[in-house]
């Protein structure tokens, strides 16, 4: 840690052997010189020489800041500075200077910065590729499942439908069917586009996604007890892409109940970095087993359904650059906590 | 706070030059110092009198052009004086020796006098 004091006169006063180091002096060759003779006619280091009459100029205590600073010998390096103004009866009794050298520091902050961009442009582009993979394929077999569920559907039509041919065809169009499910939902998944962000009320948008699923519940036979907790919050999101998250967070919510009754609450904060919403239900839960899968595609305990719906959640709230987890104990109900930063 | 500019005037008191300084001192404004300073040298007029009165703010950049401005109108064989700083920016030609490489007067009148004495 360097050192420097400097007297109202403009002469340091006191500096130790870091300090000498730090700015590429000899040892104790600054005492008895003046500051400005010095460093002030260096205009390589004007942000350097800026701390120090921002300090005298504002009468600053702890100004702190991290400058670039040119030894005379040409080595650049990124100091630390922190400087006070020293009083003593409302005059200015000199200025205490505490220099470190962060050059290294630095150094490394910035390559981790770049590992890290490097790391997030290689998972978006890996991202990205299978998407469009995944939108070729579904576009590919499309075509294919038509004519296959098509003609079944035709022979059918033409021979008895109780043959054991027949049972055959209704197999064939069963699974038919299923793919098309799948190719649909794939399709969906894949036209999800950066989310493009408005101002709107998430708590509107969770009371109105809560009646849909009323209805739906009795759709359902469902008997389900819905309790709201939400703040009144206005937040940048996609409508449309939002609706579609909450809407699968709540359909699993409610196929996963325990027989067919149960409760599910909506709970909404705002908090000083963002968004945190949760959607806790008291129904079956997820095994230990199942956990590290739930968000793949394809991932599916139920009987009806493709395992897309907590994948498409996890795509929508990254893309609001935001993280969705689970807590769960089997048996006793699952937990879905989404946070979403300010944009 | 935002740069609220720099007015630069010129005057002439015989073979004095004044430049009347009226804003900030920073690096928006300072270069414009610098040039006023170097058309008089071209005019070879080398009395110069920088007259801070308008000026309460200076940065680095300012003091760096101060010491610019004092080194071309020393090659040229002339004198830059200063007068008139206010107390806010005082502090900072105290703390940065700029005393030492200027001549520093307390109004413009005795900056001239100045001149006129030392060559009759």
């Amino acid at each position: 840690m360097g050192l420097l004091v400097i007297d109202p006169g403009g002469e340091i006063v006191t500096s130790n052997d870091a300090a000498s180091r730090i700015l590429g002096y000899a040892c104790r060759m600054f005492e008895g010189k003046g500051w400005g003779d010095l460093f002030l006619e260096d205009a390589r280091n004007q942000a350097f020489n800026q701390v120090i009459l921002d300090v005298i100029q504002e009468k600053k205590v702890n100004l702190h800041r991290r400058v670039p600073y040119v030894q005379p010998g040409g080595k650049t390096l990124q100091l630390s500075i922190t400087g006070s103004l020293l009083r003593e009866h409302e005059q200015i009794a000199g200025i205490v200077l505490i220099l470190h050298d962060v050059t290294e520091l630095q150094r490394l902050h910035d390559r981790e910065k770049r590992v890290l961009r490097e790391k997030h442009r290689l998972e978006r582009e890996r991202a990205e590729g299978l998407t469009r993979l995944a939108m070729a394929i579904a576009h590919q077999i499309r075509n294919p499942i038509m004519s296959i569920g098509g003609f079944a559907m035709r022979i059918l039509s033409k021979i008895d439908e109780n043959s054991l041919i027949g049972a055959y065809l209704k197999n064939i169009l069963s699974d038919a069917g299923r793919l098309e499910a799948i190719v649909k939902v794939v399709s969906e998944y894949t036209r999800i586009t950066t989310a493009k962000p408005v101002q709107v009320s998430i708590s509107d948008i969770l009371e109105t996604e809560m009646v849909r699923f009323q209805a739906k519940a009795v759709e359902l036979s469902k008997r389900v007890t819905w309790s709201l907790e939400l703040s009144v919050v206005d937040f940048m999101v996609d409508p449309v892409l939002f609706r579609r998250a909450i809407y699968e967070v709540l359909l699993n919510a409610v196929e996963f109940l325990k027989s067919d009754e149960g409760s599910v609450k909506i709970f909404l904060l705002k908090e000083d970095n963002g968004l945190l919403m949760e959607i806790v239900d008291n129904g079956i839960g997820i095994l230990a087993k199942d956990m590290p899968y739930v968000f793949d595609p394809f991932f599916t305990t139920k009987a009806v359904g493709v395992g897309m719906g907590l994948c498409l959640v996890k795509r929508i709230i990254g893309e609001h650059g935001g993280d969705v987890r689970i807590d769960s104990e089997p048996g006793k109900g699952a937990k879905v906590i989404m946070r979403l930063p300010n944009q | 706070m935002r740069d609220m500019g720099m007015a630069v005037t010129e005057e002439n008191d015989n073979d004095v030059s004044i430049i009347a300084l009226k804003g900030r001192l920073d690096a928006g404004s300072s270069k414009r110092v610098l040039a006023s300073v170097k058309e008089l040298l071209k005019r070879n007029r080398l009395k110069i009198i920088l007259d801070m009165s308008g000026v309460a703010f200076i940065d680095s950049t300012g003091v760096g052009i101060l010491l610019t401005s004092y080194r071309a109108v020393d090659a040229k064989g002339g004198a830059l004086k200063i007068c008139a700083i206010q107390n806010q920016v005082e502090s900072i030609f105290s703390m940065t020796r700029l005393g030492g490489f200027f001549e520093i007067f307390d109004d413009r009148a005795s900056a001239v006098k100045d001149f006129d004495d030392s060559h009759p």
